[in-house]
């Protein structure tokens, strides 16, 4: 079993639906795209998967796509999701001006 | 509502139906692009997702051919549209991998399929739909192979890399044992 600390990649994925991602959420094909080719199609949805098994973040499927027919889901960061940015965020800093 | 109930390949009045608290799947579209949507209406609880009026208003629904099947707990009701198309007469392509996604679906566990390989489907089907309806066709047959590749680069990093990787552990520990 993987740790509950995410990886860079996971960080770099909640830090995109923060700074990017409004309240209706992300598409993986837009977290794909948001990242300026950092992610790719084959492996954005593995790192939601484990995004998600952590808690960090869930989806919903939205009324528009689910009348389409094709019910692709939108991924939102959670409250946990939010506080593991912000904790991660507090202990670069911390780092930063310790060896300033 | 207007619906129809199959028990095991037959088909009865919406009023039996009603009789049952019974969910109904309905499967529409046409080729490989079915489209599922719940129609359900209990007696009993009162609920309702979809009715048949709804049904109606979509553009594959009048020319349909019902398939129903009973798993003893559910009906499912399958309208497959004989001769839906995209308003220019011919029939619409086949959505990319709809055809392997039910193989998919059939040989890895749930949670992979749900959470990983049907996103990723679905998002390259998003896309060839507007490529289509685009007219861009030389795009569109790009999204549709590079879907198969990006599928085929999952099933193959989440199966084939853990088995070398098992078994480059197992060499190295046959070494170490060797060593000692």
């Amino acid at each position: 079993m993987g740790s509950a600390f995410p990886t860079e990649t996971e960080l770099m994925v909640l830090g995109l639906l923060r700074d990017t991602g409004t309240s209706r959420g992300f598409y993986g094909l837009e977290l794909v795209r948001e990242s300026g080719g950092k992610l790719k199609r084959g492996t954005v949805y593995v790192i939601l998967s484990r995004l998600e098994d952590k808690g960090f973040v869930a989806w919903h499927v939205p009324d528009e796509a689910a009348h389409a027919g094709l019910p692709r889901r939108r991924y939102t960061l959670t409250g946990l999701g939010k506080r593991v940015l912000e904790a991660v965020a507090l202990v670069r800093a911390a780092g930063q001006e310790a060896f300033a | 509502m207007k619906g129809r109930k199959g028990t095991g390949g037959g088909q009865q009045d919406d009023d039996t139906a009603k009789s049952f608290d019974t969910l109904l799947k309905v499967e529409l579209g046409a080729g490989g692009r079915v489209n599922e949507y719940w129609v359900a209406q209990f007696k009993h609880t009162g609920v309702r997702y979809l009715t048949m009026a709804d049904l109606n208003k979509h553009p594959d629904f009048p020319d349909y051919t019902v398939l129903t099947a009973h798993d003893g707990k559910r009906t499912w009701i399958r309208f497959v549209a004989k001769h839906a198309s995209h308003g220019d007469g011919t029939p619409p392509a086949p959505l990319p991998l709809a055809s392997v996604s039910g193989f998919l679906a059939s040989v890895c566990t749930r949670k992979f399929y749900e959470r990983v390989l049907k996103p990723t489907i679905l998002d390259t089907q998003v896309e060839y739909r507007e490529a289509m309806d685009a007219g861009r066709t030389g795009q569109a047959t790009w999204v549709r192979t590079r879907g198969y590749l990006i599928i085929g680069k999952i099933i193959f990093s989440v199966v084939v890399t853990p088995v070398t990787a098992i078994i480059s552990t197992l060499l190295k520990l046959a070494r170490l044992i060797d060593l000692i």
